[in-house]
C-alpha cells in the first residue's frame, strides 16, 4: 500500500451528484448531504482532487462479495466476507465516505459504506466489493469526512459492539431541510458564539448547526448545557445523526500525518499567532495548508466545553473555526459550524489535537508503530507545565503500575504527578495490557525502545509540540528508556530510572530466537511478590495491585533477543544472563 | 539507530537514577557503576529510605514524588 498522497476532500465526487447510483438520480449520499444542509457546491471535481489517496491491491474470488474494513488509523484495510444479512444491513445504511476506484475500468462501484467507531481503533469504513471473477482489484480510498449513519447504525444497535463516543449533528443547516417532522424549530446562535464570530457574522436567521462532540454518555450533558442559557431553542433531534469516535479525531489526524513523522508535507502545524481570539481562518481551496489550524491556548486548557464556530460558506474556502471556553462538565466539544464542506471534519480534528484532556479517567491513545496499535493512557489536570511518560515493568503494565486506585489511598504515581501540575502518558508497550502482541508474539529490546520513539512522537504532537517529555522508566522500562534515549536523546528533556534491574557487568550470549512464545500464566504471588517491605503498603492496596495486575496482564508478555540489552564483549566475565524480572 | 545495548556513557541527557534502599532487584554496586559512566552531567541518585521494587505506591511515595519532581523541575 502506498499512501500516494494526502489532501483532504471538499465535496462529493461527480459520479454522486449526477446520481448513475440512485433512482431519480439522487444518490444515498446526494440524500444525506441534503438532510443534513450541506450544499453540493460544485458537482464535478477532478477525481484526482481534495481526496485521501490509498492504493492497496485486494485479490477477489469469483462471484464474491466481500466488505471492505478500512482502518483510517492504520490506513490498512482488510476483506471480510458477506452474507446476507450482513448485506442486508448495509444496504440499510445510508453513508458515503469513500469510493471505489478500479483503473483501467474506468468505472466507480457503488460505494455505500458506513463508518463505524471501535474503542481502540478509530474508524473503521466498510464497503461492498463485488467481483464475477477472480481478478486484482486497486482500491483508492476517498475520505469524504462528513459521514452519515442511519438505520440500524444507531449506537445501541446489536451491531454495534460497544457504544459508541457520538458526534450528534442538529442539523439546521438550511432552513426548509428539516421542515418536516420534529425539527421545526431554528436554532438560534449561541450568544458565545455571536461574540466569538465577530468578524465572522453568524446569521441570525440561524443557518447554523450545532455539533456535539463527546461520548454518548455526555451527549445529553451538552444538550443541557446548550439549552441553559448558550442556545435557544435547542432539542435533541431523535437518534443523533453523525457518528464518529471522538476521541479518535485526533488520531485520524496522526494516521493522515504518517504515523512516525513530525511534520509531513500536510501535517498540522499551529501557530503560535492563532493563540488570541479568533484562532484559525482557513481560506484554503485545495489542499492543507501548514499553520492553518488552531491551537488551544493554555488559558483554554481547563475548558471541558468548547465551541467552535464558522463563518459564511464561500465556495473554495473553508470555514474559519473560532473557540472559545465554556464552564461545563463533561468532556464535550460542541461545534457550530455552517455546514459548507466536509472541513467541518477537520475543523474538529484540530480542536481535539493539541489539547490534553481533563478526565477523571486515563484515556486511552494509541500510536501507531509499523502497522501495530500501541496503547498510551493519558492523564491530565488543567494547565500541565509538563509531560511525563511513564513505561512499566517486566510483567505488568501501565495501568497497574501507575494508576493504582485504592479507596482512600493515594496510590497512583500518574495522579501524583498530575497533582504537581503533569500530564501523564503511560505507555503499554507489546503484549502488555491494552497492546497486544504483534505476529512474532514477542517482545525485543530494540523493538521495545522503537515503540517507545514513536509513542513518544505521538505523545509530543498530542500536547501541542510544546516542551519535550520527561520520560520515567521503572525497573525492565527504565532499561526500555535508557535504550531509547541512547538512541534519541533529543526526544525527552529528561530520564528517570527507577528500579534500575541492569549492571554493565552482564553479558548476554546471543541464541538463536526460539519460535513459539511460551506465553505463560501470571500469577497472583507474581503480582505481589514487588511488595517486599512489611508494613510499606496496606494489605487492600497489595490485593487491588493483583487484581489489577491479573486483570490487565493475564498473561506472561515473552521477550527475546535479550543480547540487545548487552554489548558483545562489553561483559567482564559476569556471565549472568539479563534480568527477566522487574 | 547505532549504537545498540545499554551503557551509561552513551546518556548524554540529564538523568535522575531513584534506588528503593531495600530493592533487591536494584544492585547499589550496579547503580554506582552506572552513575559514575553517565556522561551527563546533569545527573543525580536519590536512594528512597523504606522503599522497594515497589517504592512509589509504598509509604515512601510522598518521598518518591518530591525527589523526581525537584529533579525534573531544576533550572536547566
Amino acid at each position: 500500500m502506498t499512501l500516494a498522497s494526502i489532501q483532504f476532500p471538499y465535496l462529493v465526487t461527480s459520479a454522486d451528484v449526477t446520481g448513475q447510483h440512485g433512482p431519480g438520480g439522487v444518490t444515498p449520499t446526494h440524500r444525506g448531504l441534503e438532510r443534513l444542509g450541506l450544499q453540493l457546491l460544485n458537482g464535478r471535481r477532478d477525481r484526482n482532487e481534495n481526496a485521501v489517496r490509498l492504493e492497496r491491491e485486494v485479490s477477489l474470488a469469483g462471484d464474491q462479495q466481500a466488505a471492505f474494513l478500512f482502518d483510517v488509523e492504520s490506513l490498512d484495510s482488510t476483506l471480510i466476507p458477506l452474507d446476507l444479512r450482513t448485506r442486508a444491513a448495509l444496504d440499510q445504511t445510508l453513508y458515503h465516505a469513500l469510493r471505489i476506484h478500479r483503473p483501467g475500468r474506468d468505472q466507480t462501484i457503488r460505494s455505500d459504506a458506513l463508518m463505524e467507531g471501535r474503542v481502540g481503533l478509530p474508524i473503521h469504513v466498510l464497503d461492498v466489493l463485488s467481483c464475477h471473477r477472480a481478478e486484482l482489484v486497486q482500491v483508492e480510498v476517498r475520505i469524504l469526512g462528513l459521514q452519515r449513519i442511519e438505520g440500524p447504525m444507531h449506537p445501541r444497535d446489536p451491531l454495534l459492539q460497544e457504544p459508541l463516543p457520538l458526534i450528534s449533528l442538529q442539523a439546521h443547516a438550511q432552513p426548509g431541510i428539516l421542515q418536516s417532522g420534529a425539527n421545526r424549530e431554528q436554532i438560534r446562535p449561541m450568544d458565545d458564539l455571536t461574540a466569538l464570530n465577530a468578524g465572522h457574522p453568524v446569521d441570525e436567521a440561524g443557518q447554523m448547526a450545532v455539533l456535539v462532540v463527546g461520548s454518548g454518555r455526555d451527549a445529553p450533558q451538552a444538550l443541557a448545557h446548550l439549552q441553559n442559557g448558550h442556545a435557544h431553542n435547542v432539542r435533541e433531534a431523535g437518534p443523533p445523526d453523525l457518528f464518529l469516535k471522538a476521541d479518535a479525531v485526533p488520531e485520524v489526524l496522526d494516521a493522515l500525518e504518517g504515523a512516525d513523522r513530525e511534520v509531513g508535507p500536510h501535517s498540522v502545524r499551529l501557530p503560535e499567532d492563532s493563540v488570541n481570539g479568533t484562532l484559525c481562518r482557513r481560506t484554503c481551496g485545495n489542499g492543507m495548508p501548514e499553520s492553518s489550524l488552531p491551537v488551544v491556548p493554555d488559558s483554554y486548557a481547563e475548558a471541558e466545553t468548547l465551541v467552535v464556530g464558522a463563518d459564511t460558506p464561500v465556495p473554495g474556502v473553508r470555514p474559519c473555526v473560532s473557540r472559545s471556553a465554556l464552564s461545563s462538565k463533561g468532556r464535550l466539544v460542541t461545534t457550530s459550524v455552517r455546514l459548507s464542506n466536509t472541513s467541518m471534519f477537520l475543523a474538529l480534528a484540530a480542536c481535539m489535537l493539541p489539547t490534553t484532556v481533563q478526565s477523571q479517567e486515563p484515556i486511552r491513545r494509541t500510536a501507531e508503530v509499523d502497522g501495530h496499535p500501541v496503547a498510551i493512557w493519558e492523564k491530565a489536570g488543567p494547565n500541565s507545565k509538563g509531560v511525563v511518560m511513564l513505561v512499566h515493568g517486566r510483567t505488568w503494565s501501565g495501568l497497574p503500575d501507575f494508576y493504582l486506585q485504592i479507596p482512600g489511598e493515594d496510590l497512583s504515581l500518574m495522579d501524583g504527578l498530575i497533582e504537581a501540575g503533569y500530564a501523564t502518558f503511560a505507555v503499554d508497550l507489546r503484549g502488555y495490557g491494552a497492546t497486544p502482541r504483534d505476529e512474532t508474539g514477542w517482545l525485543t529490546p530494540e523493538r521495545a525502545a522503537r515503540d517507545l520513539r514513536v509513542v513518544r512522537n505521538r505523545v509530543w504532537r498530542r500536547t501541542g509540540q510544546g516542551k519535550r517529555p520527561i520520560l520515567f522508566g521503572s525497573s525492565y522500562g527504565s532499561m526500555v528508556s535508557q535504550l531509547t534515549v541512547q538512541h534519541w536523546p533529543e526526544l525527552v528533556s529528561s530520564v528517570v530510572l527507577f528500579g534500575y534491574p541492569w549492571s554493565a557487568r552482564r553479558e548476554v550470549p546471543v541464541t538463536e530466537d526460539p519460535e513459539d512464545p511460551p506465553m505463560a500464566t501470571n500469577t497472583a504471588e507474581a503480582a505481589a511478590s514487588d511488595f517486599i517491605i512489611p508494613g510499606s503498603i496496606s494489605q487492600a492496596a497489595i490485593d487491588g495491585y493483583v487484581e489489577a495486575a491479573l486483570e490487565a496482564d493475564p498473561v506472561r508478555v515473552d521477550w527475546r533477543r535479550l543480547h540487545e540489552w548487552s554489548e558483545p564483549g562489553r561483559g567482564q566475565g559476569d556471565r549472568s544472563h539479563a534480568p527477566d524480572t522487574g | 539507530m547505532s549504537g545498540a545495548s545499554l551503557d551509561a556513557a552513551k546518556v548524554t541527557v540529564p538523568t535522575l537514577l531513584i534506588q528503593g534502599k531495600q530493592d533487591p532487584i536494584a544492585s547499589t554496586e550496579a547503580h554506582a557503576s552506572f552513575f559514575s559512566e553517565l556522561t551527563a552531567g546533569d545527573r543525580e541518585w536519590v536512594v528512597v529510605p523504606g522503599g522497594d521494587h515497589a517504592a512509589f505506591l509504598e509509604t515512601p511515595r510522598a518521598y518518591f514524588l518530591q525527589a523526581l519532581v525537584s529533579f525534573i523541575e531544576r533550572p536547566r
